[in-house]
């Protein structure tokens, strides 16, 4: 009798430490959850694909309607300001991607055509599906900018 | 080593939460879209076919349960009606339905949400229902589990028999000294293979004698065994489980064919055919399609065919292993620029190159289709049932070729902006 009271005082302290390395671990996930709470919600909403920017217009001047795979693709545009002029040589990158935990993007820049004052993107894509295209739009003394497109190949 | 694996996926799943909640919406700049869906299943079958069911026993959700049922004691028993792996092999076909049609691999929120889900519905069954419940008859990553760890090398078994026969409290099933005994109901004695064990090591723990291990085993030879197993019976005998290995490989081909662009066409032939355009009632259409005759097939094949099913779970889980080895080695290491920002990590040092996950691909499904004759050939000596059963398996090992060998399509589902 002696015994089995000795065991159970046993397991009830065993069982306390249990409990409390238990609300440790609870209180510790909770000031985790908090603390990643803060970290993400400083420096506004991480949307994606807002376009911030609506002081620069593009407008699409080549916009195939056929996108096939593993063969050029053409995309020309231009950029104008508010004041409707054009905006010139500014620094374009292009992320060719697609909505796909773990896609690896296709990376390219626009280059600009002087005479027809458009930008030109020449790419081959290597899948199927539905492509988004981001373009960074860098210019000097001014924010970076995004605008995007998406289309569907064949 | 359970407990700072289980406390570390407990830490690592509370992040993947809240990235998924509250990081980007886009899902490959999103941590919990990639680790989940690129990184986890990857690893998984890796770590499967490489060391043993570890992920089990390092499940976050058992490790939240262990932590609540010091407080909270289940009293009742799990309904009789539902012990067996019905509910589980249907709530794994409606997540592969739900990733299929929701598209979960592009949405980082809903992403999040299923692991919540997860954790709650495994704390409301294991906190009313008492052993383990939710392994057992509910878990789908877990019973997926339990299939493709028949083919590794590790198992939980005695180190000597005799120490087992003479033994006569059982501990290692019934617990003992207010430790668990094992809550799956595996008799470690009679335990044969690794069906139903989620390497919790609560055998080994309770055992006065020391006398449960972990032991290397060879690649697959349980499968051949056609004998009554300890907490399962007879495997021929489980149509449950029977169906499960049917749905485990035939699910493998369908997860995998929903990425190419035959399943596009598929669908389109479908709309006009049928005169529907809802996708809901398609895709519905599309699984029965796949999985509604294997269910037949299986009900009504004979005992000779049925010890035969199991030899099925190499190729399958080769087909498996083919699909979650590409988007691994395809995107190794694009969490790189997720998590150092500004890294200019070059773009082609993201993933592995194709001309080198593409043998592999074909050489893990050849090697599976290898284990499966081998494993069928151990199981029956009937001639004319063996040559029938490999046609079989050959021809789904071709399908899978087929597959792997059509061009990806990612399945993009930004619909946002347009020129």
């Amino acid at each position: 009798m002696k015994l089995t009271l000795k065991k159970l005082s046993v397991h009830v302290q065993s069982l306390n430490q249990k409990r409390l390395k238990a609300i440790g671990v609870l209180l510790s996930a909770l000031i985790f959850v908090s603390f990643l709470y803060t970290r993400y919600h400083q420096g506004g909403p991480k949307e994606f694909l807002i376009e911030n920017d609506d002081q620069i217009i593009l407008t699409w001047q080549n916009f195939p309607k056929k996108f096939p795979i593993h063969a050029p693709l053409f995309l020309e545009f231009s950029l104008k300001n508010v004041k409707n002029e054009s905006i010139k040589k500014a620094q374009i990158s292009v992320e060719f991607t697609m909505n796909h935990a773990g896609m690896v993007p296709l990376m390219t820049s626009a280059s600009f055509d002087g005479i027809k004052e458009i930008y030109q993107i020449k790419q081959s894509l290597n899948m199927h599906g539905t492509w988004i295209v981001i373009l960074t739009i860098s210019l000097e003394n001014k924010p970076i900018s995004t605008k995007t497109v998406s289309f569907t190949t064949d | 080593m359970k407990r700072i694996l289980q406390v570390v996926l407990f830490f690592l799943t509370l992040f993947l939460i809240a990235e998924g909640l509250w990081g980007s919406n886009f899902a490959p700049k999103n941590l919990t879209t990639l680790f989940v869906w690129v990184h986890y299943r990857g690893l998984l079958v890796l770590t499967l076919i490489l060391a043993g069911n570890y992920f089990c026993m390092s499940c976050p959700f058992i490790f939240a349960r262990n932590g609540f049922r010091l407080f909270i004691t289940p009293k009742k028993v799990f309904p009789k009606i539902l012990s067996n792996k019905w509910t589980a092999l249907a709530l794994f076909i409606s997540f592969l339905f739900c990733y299929e049609y929701f598209e979960l691999w592009a949405y980082p929120r809903l992403t999040a949400l299923l692991i919540i889900a997860y954790f709650l519905v495994a704390l409301f069954i294991d906190l009313l229902f008492k052993n383990a419940s939710f392994c057992k008859y509910l878990c789908p990553i877990g019973q997926f589990n339990f299939i493709a760890s028949t083919l590794s090398p590790r198992e939980v078994s005695f180190i000597d028999e005799k120490i087992c026969q003479n033994c006569t409290t059982h501990e290692c099933i019934k617990g003992g000294d207010h430790k668990r005994g094992c809550e799956t109901n595996l008799f470690i004695p009679k335990k044969i293979g690794n069906l139903d064990c989620t390497f919790c090591l609560d055998c080994k723990d309770a055992c006065p004698h020391q006398n449960v291990k972990i032991s290397n085993v060879t690649y697959g030879q349980e499968l051949s065994m056609t004998t009554h197993r300890s907490g399962l019976g007879k495997l021929s005998n489980r149509t449950d489980w029977l169906s499960f290995i049917g749905v485990f490989t035939i699910g493998g081909l369908l997860n995998a064919f929903m990425m190419i662009d035959r399943e596009r066409m598929l669908r389109d032939f479908l709309k006009s055919v049928l005169f529907i355009q809802n996708d809901f009632f398609i895709t519905v259409f599309i699984f029965l399609l796949a999985l509604a005759p294997l269910f037949f097939l299986i009900k009504n094949s004979h005992q000779e065919t049925r010890e035969l099913i199991p030899s099925l779970i190499p190729l399958g889980f080769s087909i498996w292993f083919s699909h979650y080895s590409f988007h691994l080695l395809t995107g190794l290491f694009t969490f790189i620029p997720l998590i150092i920002k500004d890294s200019n990590w070059p773009i082609h040092l993201l993933g592995i190159p194709l001309r080198v996950v593409t043998p592999i691909q074909f050489g893990f499904l050849f090697l599976g289709l290898v284990a499966s004759v081998i494993t069928s050939t151990k199981i029956t000596s009937r001639r004319s049932l063996l040559i029938k059963w490999n046609l079989f398996l050959a021809f789904l090992f071709l399908l899978a070729v087929w597959i792997t060998s059509r061009p990806m399509e990612m399945r993009g589902t930004f619909l946002g902006a347009g020129p």
